[in-house]
C-alpha cells in the first residue's frame, strides 16, 4: 500500500483527516496520507493506539472503532497480513459507516494484489 | 495546548475538518440553526462568519468570545426590524429579534456551509452583543452536554434494538435480546477487561467509547467505555459498530431540541 492509495482514499471523505498504515509488529509508521501536516508525535501516538489494540491481551481482532466528541478514530487490520493495520482519523461530522466500508474495500484491494 | 477542555476540543475538531469549510445537511431546523450557533459558540477570537446555503451567501455575522456581536448583511427575506440592525452593535434587547431571524432563514431542509474570516474592523468591547447560550435557550435549543447528563445511559437507549448486553462492574450482566444468550465464556472475558487495571481504559479519553470486534465471535462488537471511575461494556452485533460510534461521536455537537 502506497502513499497515492492512502492519499486517494482520504480525499474521498472530506472528514477524513489522516490514514496512516502501521506495522505493529515493529511499532512504525509506515506510510500516512493526511489534509493538514502531522508532528511525528501524533502519528507515534495512532501507531501506540494500534499496537494496544492489536498486540495486547485484548481480544479485538479485524476492526476496531475509537470515538469521542473530537471524531473518531479506526483501526483496521490487513487481512494479509495481520500486523498491518490501517488506521484513520476522522472527524466528528463524519460517516463512519461508510468510511468504514471503504476502508474494508481498501484493505480487501491490497491484500489481492 | 491549553487544558481547557472546550479549547482543546474547538481546535482538535479545526484540525480534524483540515481546511475545507464545514459543510451540513440539514433537514430539520434544529439542525440548521444549531450549525450557525455551534459556528458563533466556537468563535474565540473575532470572525465574521458567512453563512451559505446550497453555495449561495445566506447571511453575514460577526462574533467573538462566544457573542454574537453584529448582523453584518442579511437577505430581503429577513425581517424588516432585523434589517435595520444590520451593521451595528448588538444589544441583548435584540435578542428576540435575531432569533426570530434566524428562524426564519433557517428553516431546515438546507445545505449550510460556513466560512469564516477575520472581521474588517475589531469589535467594540463595550458592544459585547447577544451570548450564543441565550440564543440556544431563545430558540428552544439546548446543547447536548446540558441536556444529556448521562451519555452512557442515553446510548444505552438509542441504541436498544441493537444491544445484546450491558455489563456493568459490580452488577449482574443484563441480558437485553434473548435470542443472542451471551457465552459464559464472553461474560468473562469482558469481566476481565472491566477489571482495572487494563490496556483498553488506558487508552480510552473522557467521553469516549472503544469499540471492536473479537476473534472468537466475529459476529459480535464490545463497546467498552468509562464514565468516572467506572468501567462499563456493552455487546452489540459487529454491524451496527460503525453506527453506534457515530451516533456517539456525534452526541457531543448535535444540537437538540428540547422544551421551552
Amino acid at each position: 500500500m502506497t502513499r497515492d492509495d492512502l492519499a486517494s482514499f482520504r480525499a474521498g471523505f472530506a472528514h477524513c483527516e489522516l490514514v496512516m498504515l502501521a506495522d505493529t509488529s515493529a511499532g512504525t509508521v509506515l506510510t500516512f496520507a493526511s489534509a493538514i501536516h502531522q508532528g511525528q508525535e501524533r502519528l507515534d501516538d495512532l501507531c501506540t493506539t494500534a499496537c494496544t489494540l492489536f498486540r495486547s491481551e485484548l481480544p479485538v481482532f479485524g476492526l476496531a472503532v475509537l470515538s469521542g466528541p473530537r471524531g473518531s478514530k479506526l483501526f483496521l487490520q490487513s487481512p494479509r497480513d495481520p500486523s498491518e493495520v490501517i488506521c484513520a482519523v476522522l472527524g466528528p461530522r463524519a460517516d463512519v459507516p461508510t468510511i468504514c466500508a471503504a476502508l474494508g474495500r481498501l484493505a480487501d484491494q491490497e491484500s489481492v494484489t | 495546548m491549553t487544558d481547557h477542555p472546550s479549547i482543546a476540543t474547538i481546535l482538535a475538531r479545526a484540525a480534524a475538518l483540515g481546511t475545507d469549510s464545514q459543510t451540513l445537511n440539514a433537514p430539520t431546523a434544529e439542525e440548521a440553526q444549531g450549525f450557525v450557533l455551534d459556528a458563533l459558540a466556537a468563535c474565540i477570537a473575532p470572525r465574521d462568519l458567512t453563512i451559505l446555503d446550497g453555495g449561495q451567501p445566506l447571511l453575514r455575522l460577526e462574533a467573538a468570545a462566544g457573542q454574537l456581536s453584529r448582523l453584518v448583511s442579511l437577505p430581503d427575506t429577513a425581517p424588516a426590524e432585523a434589517r435595520a440592525l444590520a451593521g451595528h452593535p448588538l444589544m441583548f434587547t435584540d435578542l428576540e429579534t435575531v432569533a426570530r431571524t434566524l428562524a426564519r432563514l433557517l428553516p431546515g431542509d438546507q445545505q449550510l456551509q460556513c466560512r469564516s474570516a477575520p472581521p474588517a474592523q475589531p469589535p467594540d468591547p463595550a458592544q459585547p452583543g447577544i451570548a450564543v447560550d441565550a440564543l440556544y435557550r431563545q430558540l428552544g435549543l439546548a446543547p447536548p452536554d446540558a441536556v444529556i447528563p448521562d451519555r452512557w445511559a442515553y446510548l444505552l437507549d438509542a441504541a436498544e434494538e441493537m444491544l445484546i448486553a450491558v455489563v456493568e462492574p459490580g452488577k449482574a450482566p443484563r441480558q437485553i435480546c434473548p435470542d443472542r444468550p451471551m457465552t459464559g465464556a464472553l461474560e468473562r472475558q469482558i469481566r476481565t477487561l472491566l477489571d482495572p487495571p487494563t490496556p483498553a481504559i488506558n487508552t480510552l479519553d473522557k467521553n469516549e467509547i472503544l469499540f471492536f470486534t473479537l476473534a472468537s465471535d466475529p459476529d459480535l462488537a464490545i463497546g467498552l467505555a468509562q464514565e468516572g471511575a467506572h468501567p462499563r461494556a456493552m455487546v452489540i452485533e459487529a454491524g451496527a459498530m460503525a453506527e453506534v460510534a457515530a451516533f456517539w461521536a456525534s452526541l457531543a455537537h448535535v444540537p437538540l431540541a428540547c422544551a421551552r
